[in-house]
């Protein structure tokens, strides 16, 4: 009976084996052919697993979406376009290593990200010195493009944002005093520092801004009850979208305050509202893209409903802008191909509106540092669990 | 002198109290669950942290899917993680207690077999997508875990394990460094499962936690014994329902684990064991039960804190919410004398007083504190507040 047992045991072993090895071989089957060569490879880079993998969901499904249109037409003159989507969980220390393995791939011809400002900062010296294109769909840190000819965004700079945000809380919202949450990281203080020193020169004043650590700081209760008492009638969050929605509903379910909530791009995730709920509503979000402003163009709207016709979710602003950014790496490629030297060279020369990749989010051309400055802010309002455009914008 | 006048203000605030004694009796929940497993085993269970993030997973999913109250939601993530427990023993430690004549064998043939797997997949994987590897190195490697699970339970009913009598004295390292591989598998199925976003309980369902019972209006302070009725919404909070359920809920489990340990049958053999093992065997005490029982208890008490950390901090579920509020409860054993569960309770809130007080001098190092306090007490009196001192360090 033992005897049996053992036998019976070892083949139900070997089978399991056999099983997954066989599995592993289909799987691998079927997609050897994609990554031949000849194909476009582009590597996309983002937050793929935690804190910030909602970003880098939308990041995917808007990079996927774009490659699968350009294929199902034929690719780029005969060309498929390859992801090859790489995941630097949001932590410089990754993104360091993600960017010595993507630029050693000689058929990588560029790079779509990263998102996260202190990555896209860590991973840049090793993009330049390998010579590919890093081209940004979410990293506003003023830093990220400085000193670095390869590096690329289609977004505006955290300098415009922060401006941008105290003006509009003082002119539009008239508040008067505002305390500021930051998250301890480039993105974080960086925008914290733009829009303290506007508060300064308009005469909005400021609490001393109180930092925070990202995934490390999980109760604000003592952070919040520390500014209770200073009389703010604001509180602006410059951050990610969990911590916010920390911070919302520690503001009004614990301490029970009656004051406007402010936060920057990072905030901008149908998470918030998620993780939020009913706390959320009322928030104010600085956002470079957004659907549903009454007057949307016809590229957005095609793209809205081509995306939600394809993951059956909404898209938010980091989908369109990845799209946009793949729409426009494709276009380089469709002029001068995959050689990365020739593509610096039209990044490079993409400097004025004519020349411009016109997108979902608008016209995309940069400066000469690689900054894009074509395309203004705009704030949106959570209401009803959606974010909305606000009803007064900021007249410039 | 600005630090001053912030302890000054934190000391005058009730509300620091209040918050103190919250977190305080988050971190005795949890810190009773490392004590009594090494009281008895003198193994740091480090997956413990997992066992929170398990709980109030499951206390989450109850919500969401099968729209149960919160209370109740606390009851199922109990008993559902007593049963996580003492499949973690059986799995991980029970192994490792027993006499392994052949077991050497197998786990070579099981981890041959592991790395045949993963070879696989990683050589097979879809080049262009890197993700995609990933996740499979990750399913390759619980596969091996599986295997593994398959071949020792396959042995063990052939009896090559040894009966359970033959039971010698594990190596506590191997246990530790087993330990610490269940958190991170633990973590990684976690991930696998329900992905790294963060959720947060519905505020519908919370809604009773975050009322208010205790207000302050422009008429003075209001009670509101009712959290049914309608919300104060103009009113300031000054103590809210979910901190008195964590008070009462820290105090009444506290009282029904010193009644199993001191007042039951099975907690006098827990008694016995933690004395001295292999008598316990003797006096016809089945040991590996007894432990088994351990676990369930310890992490039933880890399921109704992690789901009352969550909604006091209003969300913060994710697959690594375990391991802050597990290290500093293991701070919080240690300061109370590890092994001692009435000490587990006093580090626990002195811990939380700890956190709360430096933290409103000094916010970035309300942890350094409480790990500073943790220091301090190895240096100085390493058996703890209420340890014994003939007792030997870990």
């Amino acid at each position: 009976m033992k005897r049996l047992i053992a036998i019976l045991s070892c083949a139900i072993i070997a089978f399991a084996l056999a099983f997954t090895v066989s599995c592993g071989k289909t799987g691998g089957d079927a997609s050897s052919g994609a990554a031949a060569g000849g194909d476009i490879k582009f590597a996309v880079c983002g937050p793929m697993t935690g804190s910030g993998a909602a970003f880098g969901e939308m990041i995917k499904m808007g990079a996927r979406l774009k490659a699968d249109e350009v294929n199902a037409a034929g690719g780029i003159g005969g060309r498929k376009v390859v992801l090859s989507i790489e995941d630097d969980k949001g932590a410089p220390s990754e993104a360091a290593s993600v960017a010595r393995k993507v630029a050693a791939d000689k058929s990588v011809c560029l790079v779509i990200g990263h998102f996260n400002s202190a990555c896209s900062n860590t991973a840049k010296s090793e993009y330049n010195r390998k010579g590919v294109i890093q081209f940004s769909p979410g990293s506003t840190n003023v830093s990220v493009c400085v000193g670095s000819p390869w590096t690329f965004r289609n977004l505006y700079r955290d300098d415009y944002q922060g401006t941008f945000l105290a003006e509009y809380a003082q002119s539009v919202l008239g508040l008067q005093k505002v305390a500021i949450f930051y998250d301890d990281d480039d993105y974080g203080k960086g925008l914290m520092q733009s829009f303290k020193k506007r508060a300064e020169e308009i005469g909005l004043s400021i609490v001393e801004p109180i930092a925070y650590m990202r995934e490390r700081t999980q109760d604000f209760k003592p952070l919040v009850s520390r500014v209770k008492d200073a009389g703010i009638d604001g509180i602006f969050v410059s951050g990610l979208h969990n911590e916010a929605a920390l911070i919302a509903k520690t503001t009004v379910t614990d301490l029970g305050l009656k004051v406007a909530l402010l936060g920057g791009d990072g905030v901008m995730s149908p998470e918030l509202i998620k993780l939020a709920g009913p706390a959320a509503e009322g928030m104010y979000v600085s956002t470079p893209f957004l659907f549903n402003t009454g007057d949307d163009s016809e590229a957005a709207k095609t793209f809205l409903e081509k995306f939600e016709k394809k993951y059956e979710t909404a898209p938010d602003t980091w989908a369109a802008l990845t799209y946009d950014a793949v729409g426009m790496a494709l276009a380089a490629v469709a002029e001068v191909g995959t050689d990365r030297e020739k593509l610096k060279g039209w990044f490079a020369g993409c400097t004025t509106a004519d020349k411009g990749y016109q997108g979902v989010t608008g016209n995309t051309y940069f400066d000469s540092e690689g900054d894009c400055y074509s395309k203004g802010a705009h704030v949106a309002i959570v209401k009803d669990g959606d974010f909305m455009p606000a009803p007064k914008q900021l007249q410039k | 002198m600005e630090w001053l006048t912030s302890l000054g203000n934190a000391v005058q605030n009730p509300a620091t109290y209040i918050d103190a004694l919250t977190l305080g009796s988050i971190y005795a929940l949890i810190a009773v669950g490392y004590t009594m497993v090494y009281g008895i085993i003198k193994l740091i269970n480090f997956a413990h942290g997992e066992i929170i993030m398990l709980g109030t997973y499951i206390g989450l999913l109850a919500v969401n899917t099968l729209n149960v109250p919160i209370v109740l939601a606390i009851l199922i993530a109990m008993l559902a993680c007593a049963a996580i427990g003492a499949i973690l023993d059986w799995t991980a430690y029970l192994p490792l207690r027993r006499s392994l004549p052949k077991a050497e064998i197998l786990s070579i043939i099981g981890l041959v077999g592991g790395a045949a797997l993963l070879i696989a997949y990683f050589t097979t994987g879809e080049a262009g997508d890197s993700m995609a590897t990933a996740h499979r190195l990750v399913l390759g490697f619980l596969a091996v875990v599986l295997l593994m699970l398959l071949v020792s339970t396959l042995a063990d009913l052939l009896g090559w394990f040894g009966s359970p009598r033959n039971n010698v004295k594990s190596d506590r390292l191997a246990a530790l460094i087993t330990a610490i591989g269940m958190s991170l598998c633990l973590q990684t199925m976690a991930h696998l499962l329900w992905s790294a976003k963060y959720e947060s309980f519905p505020t519908a369902a919370a809604k009773i936690f975050d009322s208010k019972l205790i207000a302050q209006t422009t008429e003075g302070l209001v009670f509101r014994w009712n959290p049914f009725g309608p919300p104060l919404i103009d009113a300031v909070p000054v103590l809210l329902w979910k901190e008195l359920v964590t008070w009462v809920a820290m105090l009444v489990l506290m009282i029904v684990l010193l009644v199993i340990v001191q007042r039951t049958k099975i907690g006098k053999a827990m008694r016995a064991c933690a004395l001295d093992q292999q008598t316990a065997w003797l006096m016809g005490i089945n040991v590996n039960h007894v432990i088994a029982f351990t676990f369930m208890i310890g992490s039933a008490m880890a399921a109704v804190a992690g789901i009352l950390y969550s909604v006091k901090v209003g969300g913060n579920i994710y697959p690594r919410m375990g391991y802050y509020p597990g290290v500093i409860a293991f701070a919080a054993a240690v300061l109370g004398g590890i092994g001692n569960i009435k000490g587990a309770v006093l580090g626990g809130l002195i811990i939380g007083f700890t956190e709360a007080f430096g933290g409103a001098v000094a916010q970035q190092y309300d942890k350094a504190f409480a790990f500073g306090l943790m220091v301090i007490f190895i240096l100085f009196r390493p058996w703890g507040i209420l340890g014994r001192k003939e007792a030997k360090r870990a």
